[in-house]
């Protein structure tokens, strides 16, 4: 029904039978409410005189497998002479069409935030690249060498930084936070917070994108022996002092243990997989059987091991060829890290199922491949700018699969969602570039006007709308239209249509366009006859 | 205020427009970001319909959703976007000039039908006498000389393929607009492109290097696209797994990872010392439609590997909801060998249980799914020569850097994204593909608005006239 010749059914008939309002039975509007407007606006009739689709699926077909047929049957007219109802009632809804501002903010000055900053700048629009620290490179910057080709983390975010300076549309604005947006979709009042002065700016953009990359998972207390046993420290920890080359002796039996962090039970803490510690380990090990060709190396994974990235199952055969042990754990009977009471370090001791032997290693370096996590600070940028979470925790995108990128909020842009590895950080930041650009390239954006209206017949200007704040968004004023007679008025562009001033409205002066009082009794009526 | 910043195109001779080669969901990601944006993506797509692997899957992990419920309307909306134009049964002949203006010579072979005429009534379908085996099921089905891959299809159009058409014109007798076109010509044109996404894809691998598992000889060893397509409701047994033996319904499933990939054996062929990345994952999303369609009295599910690679977002969720709620039994091992009775067609595995260390045999399997990998597709090298780009030693389109500028290649103004530089999932296939569009548009002038197509407003009338209509009940439960 929704593919092209299904949709044409719904024009030519539109069009044979002169039809004026369509309603449409089969999944739900958020799948297909778009699909079925074009189909509409195809034949010449408003896309507003669509209702549904009627949820005769999600609502019907999978939920009520098992009551009898007449019942089902029932429950679907239900459904259909209800939207039915509404769809007589319907109206069209004004789209206003605004000039955009043609400057997109770039939330995070790592490597992704300044890719994506280059490649908006070149196409000739102004980027303001935020950056909470004092410095650009992010994550980068604590990096030595990265995956596959072990090429330097430090070349890389020198070049970009290079290349940022030198690029007059980029304004990069450093220690500070995004605190509110204000505006309208094109058009947004974006108000930053240094950390170092308190001092708040508003700055007008069109889009944004946020790049604002990952933090590690901090141990608890005891984790693995983390802050009570010497010689524990994450791969965080190893790679910065690999950078800072601190390791001039080679350690001794250095051993990884694998997802700390990362792929809890249910219930115990994070259960998702964080992708990139796996290959980040390996490519450590390889550092450090390079640096210390005689050590004996160990690496504890956690019943299955995720060389993800490209190039790392050749590199983790490499590392296993040159004697690095592997050993596998399963979480019923996980490694235990103690204090060595003969030295200054620690014995871990690991069941490995593949030989079958309990291991007891004496170690002075156990490195804890840590889990990555959202940003432990990212509540404070989804309050101010109104997007969301997913339930792992890390920002919310509008569809995993097909719209990775897109957020509640039109024109804000994710440049991460979940744990990746540079090249995944950096395309999924292009990506949102890309969508970023979409409206700044054509100048204009289209508003939906799907607000709040007044009847100035009824309105009697009693200011319970006004004065009771039930406004979430401050769209709604009173004016004068006479002396001593006060209206209400809604600020179209700050309004989301939630509806809450039209509940409090005592003479039902306040409607929502589309949703009209009228409309939603009607339906409701219709569902309930027998 | 409106910022005065952005390039003006104004009565500019350079390109606006973008060419992206490949039509699957990378591409079409691509062509979407640049469509949205103003400029004009042109797609040359080797068969006669966009969407490439992606659209001829069933389900998609994690969510299980229908992965037709997306792609036909999305695919639809490409489809009749003004800023695309989709140039099927088409390839790249030759590329001339550079970055910011290329001339770009396509071939595009006949089709044989009226493109402006066929509704895709597929009449001519049910009369054709000829059936060839299907390369859209991989084999599994037949369909006929003229065809459609399947019938939401874009662009919406028959094709005859002239190599098994035996030329009797009963096609051309039924099709009630005269479509047929038999003196049809393969055409060349040139295109004036800014940039070039590539955006080829994969094929899967066919194991019959595999001789241990009699992939090619033992009928009920399949591997994991072609099992996919027997779930699929336009598949070859209407969304009904089965034996290909004898059509019965399977009461003991096994699923073997890693057929193709973490393998450095010389004979298999093609790069394969890779993992995969995607294969366990998929392979997890086959066993879960298994049981969502047989219980667990009915057909029992076993699934081998060496280690779950699960590792993108919801996907470590997924892996611990098919092991503890969905009644599969997980064995850790790689098989040995396939053995299969001649008379029943069963099959039997050898296999070590590293878990346990025993060395086990599973008997009386109905269907072994081979989780296959990636390989590069058909014609990446002639292709590469073409765009003057290179191959890495893997075989895939060679980025720039492996970190930093991935989606780019040696040459300037040539991008790549998705499967054509190596294996990945849809996630990262659609984020590459609006990646590529943004570094193709960026190093092009600000394209001139089209002129909107005006449509008459209906004629309304006062007095509502209501239209209701329906997706029918196959379509909703299918779409479970």
């Amino acid at each position: 029904m929704c593919s092209d010749p299904g949709q044409a059914l719904v024009t030519e008939a539109i069009k044979e039978h002169k039809l004026n309002r369509v309603v449409v039975g089969s999944c739900s509007p958020l799948q297909h409410e778009a699909t079925f407007r074009r189909a509409l606006e195809a034949a010449g009739l408003s896309q507003y005189y669509l209702v549904g689709p009627a949820g005769l699926r999600e609502h019907l077909a999978l939920v009520h497998t098992t009551v009898p047929k007449e019942v089902r049957q029932e429950k679907a007219q239900d459904l259909i002479r209800s939207s039915i109802a509404k769809a007589i009632n319907n109206e069209i809804v004004p789209i206003k069409s605004l000039e955009v501002t043609r400057t997109t903010m770039v939330v995070g000055g790592g490597v992704s935030g300044m890719t994506a900053s280059l490649d908006i700048a070149k196409k000739g629009f102004d980027v303001i690249l935020v950056e909470k620290t004092d410095v650009l490179g992010g994550r980068l910057n604590e990096l030595y060498r990265i995956f596959p080709k072990m090429d330097s983390a430090q070349d890389m975010v020198d070049d970009l930084i290079a290349r940022i300076e030198k690029e007059k549309r980029i304004k990069a604005i450093f220690n500070s936070t995004v605190v509110k947006r204000d505006g309208s979709y094109g058009n947004y009042d974006i108000t930053l917070r240094d950390s170092t002065t308190n001092e708040e700016t508003i700055h007008r953009i069109g889009t944004m994108a946020i790049t604002v990359g990952t933090d590690t998972y901090v141990p608890k207390q005891g984790e693995y022996g983390w802050g009570e046993v010497p010689g524990v420290m994450t791969t965080l920890d190893l790679e910065k002092k690999l950078k800072a080359g601190e390791l001039k002796k080679p350690p001794k039996n250095p051993i990884f243990i694998h997802c700390v962090g990362s792929r809890q039970t249910p219930g115990e803490g994070n259960k998702y997989c964080s992708r990139v510690c796996c290959s980040a380990a390996i490519t450590m090990q390889k550092e450090l059987s390079e640096m210390f060709p005689d050590i004996k190396i160990f690496s504890a994974y956690k019943e299955h091991i995720r060389p993800y990235a490209n190039g790392l199952e050749e590199m983790w055969r490499e590392n296993r060829q040159h004697g690095v042990a592997y050993l596998r754990w399963v979480r019923e009977n996980p490694v235990t890290v103690e204090k060595d009471p003969d030295s200054d370090g620690a014995i871990v001791t690991v069941y490995d199922t593949l030989s079958q032997e309990t291991f007891k290693i004496k170690s002075d370096m156990v490195i804890l491949a840590v889990g990555l996590e959202a940003p432990h600070d990212v509540g404070d940028l989804v309050k101010a700018v109104g997007i969301t979470r997913s339930q792992d925790g890390f920002l919310a995108e509008m569809h995993m699969k097909f719209r990775p990128v897109e957020t509640t909020v039109p024109g804000v842009f994710l440049g991460v969602t979940y744990a990746k590895n540079v090249a995944d950080s950096i395309n999924q930041a292009r990506a949102a570039a890309s969508e970023a650009t979409q409206p700044l390239n054509l100048g204009t954006v289209e508003i939906e006007l799907l607000t709040a209206d007044v009847d100035e017949d009824l309105c009697v200007g009693c200011d319970l709308c006004n004065y009771s704040e039930i406004c979430p968004y401050d769209a709604i004023s009173m004016i004068e239209i006479s002396p001593g007679v006060k209206k209400s008025i809604t600020d179209e562009m700050a309004c989301e249509g939630c509806g809450a001033c039209t509940a409090i409205c005592p003479t039902g002066a306040r409607d929502l366009r589309w949703w009209r009082e009228k409309s939603i009794l009607e339906q409701t009526e219709e569902m309930l006859r027998e | 205020m409106v910022s005065e910043s952005g390039k003006k195109s104004g009565a500019t001779t350079k390109p606006t427009d973008v060419l992206v080669i490949g039509a699957g969901m990378a591409g079409i990601s691509a062509a979407l970001d640049l469509a949205d944006g103003g400029h004009h993506a042109h797609m040359i797509e080797k068969t006669v319909s966009i969407g490439g692997n992606y659209v001829a899957i069933y389900k998609i992990f994690p969510a299980l959703e229908c992965s037709a419920c997306v792609m036909t309307p999305l695919t639809s909306f490409v489809g009749k976007h003004s800023n695309i134009t989709i140039h099927p049964l088409s390839q790249v002949q030759k590329v001339t000039g550079s970055a910011g203006n290329f001339t770009v010579t396509i071939h595009q072979k006949a089709r044989y039908v009226n493109p402006d005429t066929c509704t895709g009534c597929q009449l001519c379908v049910r009369a054709c006498p000829v059936e060839v085996p299907n390369e859209y099921d991989h084999g599994l089905s037949l369909r006929k000389a003229i065809y459609f891959n399947f019938p939401q299809q874009i662009p919406l159009l028959a094709t005859i393929d002239r190599d098994s058409c035996i030329g009797c014109a009963t096609c051309a007798g039924v099709c009630p607009q005269d479509c047929i076109i038999y003196d049809d010509e393969d055409k060349t044109y040139d295109l004036n492109v800014g940039s070039i996404v590539v955006a080829t894809g994969y094929q899967e691998y066919k194991p019959f290097d595999y001789t241990e598992y009699g992939y090619g000889i033992f009928p009920n060893v399949v591997t994991s696209l072609e099992y996919d397509r027997q779930t699929h409701p336009t598949g070859p047994t209407d969304s009904h797994m089965i034996r290909p033996s004898d059509g019965k319904e399977p009461e003991k499933i096994l699923f073997v990872n890693c057929v193709g990939s973490r393998d450095v054996r010389e004979n298999i062929s093609g790069y394969s010392d890779h993992c995969n990345k995607v294969c366990c994952s998929f392979g997890l999303k086959l066993a879960q439609v298994t049981r969502m369609h047989y219980p667990a009295d009915h057909c029992e599910i076993i699934y081998t590997y060496m280690d779950m690679r699960t590792a993108g977002k919801a996907l470590e969720e997924f892996l611990w909801d098919t092991q503890h709620t969905k009644d599969i039994n997980f064995v850790r091992g790689r098989i040995a060998e396939i053995y299969e009775d001649p008379d029943t067609h069963d099959l039997s595995v050898k296999m070590e249980d590293t878990e346990s260390g025993e060395i086990i045999e599973i008997e009386d399997i109905s269907m072994v799914v081979l989780n296959s990998s990636f390989r590069p597709n058909e014609g990446q090298e002639e292709l590469a020569k073409i765009l003057k780009i290179e191959i890495s030693e893997e075989g895939w389109f060679k980025e720039k850097h492996p970190n930093t500028q991935s989606l780019e290649t040696n040459r300037p103004g040539v991008f790549i994204a998705g499967c054509a530089h190596g294996p990945k999932d849809g996630t990262d296939s659609v984020n590459e593909g609006k990646g590529a569009a943004i570094l193709a548009h960026s190093t092009l002038p600000l394209p001139t608005p089209k002129e909107k197509e005006i449509i008459p407003p209906a004629e309304i009338t006062e007095e509502p006239r209501v239209g209701v209509s329906f997706a029918t009940v196959e379509e909703l439960l299918v779409t479970r």
